[in-house]
């Protein structure tokens, strides 16, 4: 309790200078942040999701009351606030971005970006926009129609726009950026009429827009990876996207991002079922200051639309998997060994993946839900096998295939608390059965498969958050009941907040899981939550609206019936 | 174009009299041109304002987005009738607020599905919004 009184009677060091007027944000400020602040996607470059914050307990959750509520513009909404010095900025669809007073919910001033009116005939969702980024006086985000922008931080207006792709033939831009060391970097999705140009990884001077490095995810002909592709000419190498968030390492200097599925996804209709077609369904690691990638691994050859580039954890541990809990171990780890891992669900498949992020070696792996995609890992080399029986051999082959499309797990992000060194993961309970239905790659809808969804076998319950040992591989305790689960975030009082497909936003033990508090926000829980702290009170912020993955699981319990309403609610304790 | 015409006077036969529950066989296929030109502009329209923001103007859909057009489409309903279609994306959709379309949108947005997967267009009747008479009209992968 000493702690929190220390935590949140300190006045900001950094957001003011001596006349009270914007303080810039710093590298060592994304670095360190201010426990009050939420700077970024997941608020630290390891991608936690945790604040120290711990006003709000267990003793007095129960008491938490809204302070404020403000609708958000229409569009699938998956946004995260960021939160620097009381104010909240907030990007809602199609990049209309607002920043509010944090303690009132007063508009201060908002910009919406004039996009292009043809957008829907090039790609689908453009409206998604997932979070922003801060740096120096700027707020900056990446936009629908593929630039990157910053806007002033203190009026909103337009500072520079730095255009990455053309959008007539380009990229998904469903997520915003993080900033490294002065630069940003973000990940895209990319159209196959984007060519494998389009899939690139991209680094920009956060100062001035100026684009420093762009890494493809497709190797060209005479690189190395370019022979996993087989017989596949170069043009034809399509869709590897990265269109969720990077991680940042600042004492290795290395950005971490995953990889989604290729187009179509069968391999028989590209190179080959027994070639590799880098770099999709990976991790990779990249040189901030080059965009070189310096290691990589594939977590698994994706032949069913279950993408890898969901958030990357990284936490420095002892690694001691428990054989009765971790199927995959590396037979070279020594007992108590410690090291600079990077772990979690980073992909559709619901397996927990720890590499050493130094160097790419594989140190674990185990499943979570239900999944009959992945038969073995080698973990003497980490090479992955396909279950043989998942394979689609020609046009029109059936199989029955464990996660969805949807996941198992999805962009909703997993949370790491350093007080259990657990992470707390939101992960689905489904099935398909998936045809093959393209004839050739020519001939393709984007996936070439065709999916019939349904909840997994051995189960009547769609949502988990699953709590899992990064120490030991050891499941500490599953919840589960019949509505999807959503985000999470955890705190430095042991809560862990999350939401769910039916409007549920509950505060759980990070020890035991007990539900310790819960409301009904009527619609479902699609923004990412945070929390933050203003003049010494802690608030939590969560955000309700549609989106494809909570649709998604909606459609398999047909029974609850939520509503679709885009609103950001924000909470906290009686004053 | 007799058997098109003779078609279309049929279904609007079995439509007028209440025929065509989906218990009993169907009576057309969507090759027997079920819906007039004018009625898919119209859903073409109807598609552009309240379901290209996720399907795609091409309505080839995306990450989580079912395709609408092609081999994806067929796989899924070949066998089915256009009610079922009708149906399922009137009580679903859009995502944030099903229904919301009146039932002669969504009859025209089925009529663009359509046409944008290559069944042939009628002269001036157009497809039905009321389930039932759409529950006569089987979507087949190829011309019986």
């Amino acid at each position: 309790m000493l702690l929190a009184t220390a935590l949140l009677a300190a006045p900001h060091p950094a957001a003011q200078d001596a006349r009270g007027g914007f303080v810039p944000v710093t590298d060592a400020m994304l670095q360190k942040p201010d426990p009050a602040d939420w700077l970024m996607w997941r608020r630290t470059l390891d991608t936690w999701g945790y604040s120290p914050l711990d006003q709000i307990t267990a003793n007095n959750v129960r008491t938490l009351r809204l302070v404020w509520t403000r609708p958000l513009g229409p569009g699938i909404q998956e946004g995260t606030p960021l939160v620097y010095d009381g104010v909240m900025y907030f990007p809602n669809p199609l990049d209309h971005i607002q920043a509010i007073d944090a303690r009132t919910g007063d508009l201060k001033w908002e910009y919406r970006r004039k996009l292009p009116e043809d957008l829907n005939k090039f790609f689908p969702v453009p409206a998604i926009n997932r979070n922003l980024a801060i740096y120096g006086s700027l707020i900056i985000d990446t936009s629908a129609d593929d630039y990157v922008f910053g806007l002033n931080a203190q009026t909103g207006e337009l500072a520079w726009e730095t255009k990455i792709l053309d959008y007539q033939k380009g990229a998904q831009q469903t997520s915003g950026p993080i900033v490294a060391n002065g630069k940003i970097i973000s990940g895209r999705g990319c159209e196959p009429e984007g060519g494998p140009e389009a899939c690139v990884i991209t680094a920009h001077d956060a100062t001035t827009g100026k684009e420093l490095w762009r890494t493809r995810t497709i190797p060209a002909p005479g690189e190395p990876g370019s022979e996993t592709w087989g017989d596949v000419p170069y043009e034809e190498r399509l869709h590897v996207g990265t269109w969720l968030v990077p991680s940042y390492d600042p004492a290795l200097n290395l950005i971490y991002i995953g990889t989604s599925v290729s187009s179509p996804a069968p391999k028989f209709l590209l190179g080959g079922n027994d070639r590799k077609h880098l770099y999709h369904n990976s991790t990779l690691a990249l040189n901030a200051d080059t965009g070189k990638i310096v290691w990589y691994y594939q977590h698994v050859v994706d032949h069913w639309d279950l993408d890898h580039p969901f958030e990357r954890l990284l936490v420095d541990t002892a690694v001691v998997p428990n054989p009765s809990d971790v199927r995959w171990i590396n037979p070279r780890l020594r007992p108590g060994e410690r090291r600079r891992v990077i772990t979690g669900v980073p992909g559709k498949t619901g397996l927990v993946y720890t590499l050493d992020r130094e160097t790419g070696e594989f140190l674990w792996a185990r499943p979570t839900v239900l999944q009959t995609v992945i038969s073995n890992i080698d973990g003497a080399t980490g090479e992955v096998t396909v279950n043989p029986d998942a394979l689609f051999n020609k046009t029109g082959d059936q199989r029955f295939i464990c996660p969805t499309t949807n996941g198992g797990k999805n962009w909703e992000a997993s949370a790491y608390s350093p007080l259990t060194n657990m992470m707390y993961v939101p992960l689905q309970n489904t099935c398909m059965e998936t045809t093959a239905v393209a004839e050739s790659r020519k001939n393709t809808s984007l996936y070439g498969i065709a999916n019939k969804a349904m909840i997994a076998t051995g189960t009547d319950n769609v949502g988990t958050i699953f709590a899992i040992s990064a120490e030991t591989g050891a499941t500490a305790w599953k919840f589960e009941q019949r509505a999807g689960t959503t985000s999470l975030v955890a705190t430095g009082s042991g809560l862990l907040f999350g939401g769910d497909a039916n409007g549920r936003f509950r505060a759980f033990d990070q020890r035991t899981g007990e539900v310790l508090w819960e409301v009904n926000l009527g619609s479902a829980v699609t923004g990412y939550p945070v929390t933050f702290a203003v003049d010494g009170r802690q608030y939590v912020a969560v955000s309700t609206g549609t989106s494809l993955a909570t649709g998604g699981v909606g459609r398999l319990t047909p029974e609850l019936r939520p509503g679709t309403g885009s609103n950001l609610f924000v909470f906290a304790l009686p004053e | 174009m007799m058997r098109t015409i003779l078609a279309a006077a049929l279904a609007a036969l079995v439509a007028a009299v209440g025929y065509g529950q989906e218990t009993s066989a169907p009576q057309r296929t969507v090759w027997d041109g079920v819906y007039p030109l004018a009625q898919a502009d119209r859903g073409d329209q109807a598609f552009a304002d309240a379901c290209a923001s996720c399907h795609g103007g091409d309505m080839r859909g995306g990450p989580g987005v079912p395709g609408l057009v092609g081999p994806e489409l067929l796989f899924s309903w070949n066998g089915r009738s256009a009610g079922a279609l009708f149906e399922q994306i009137q009580q679903t959709m859009p995502l944030d607020q099903p229904g919301s379309l009146r039932a002669e949108q969504f009859a025209a947005i089925v009529a663009a599905i359509f046409r944008a997967n290559g069944f042939p267009a009628n002269g001036d009747t157009p497809l039905s919004s009321d389930r039932a008479a759409l529950d006569g009209i089987l979507i087949t992968r190829t011309r019986p």
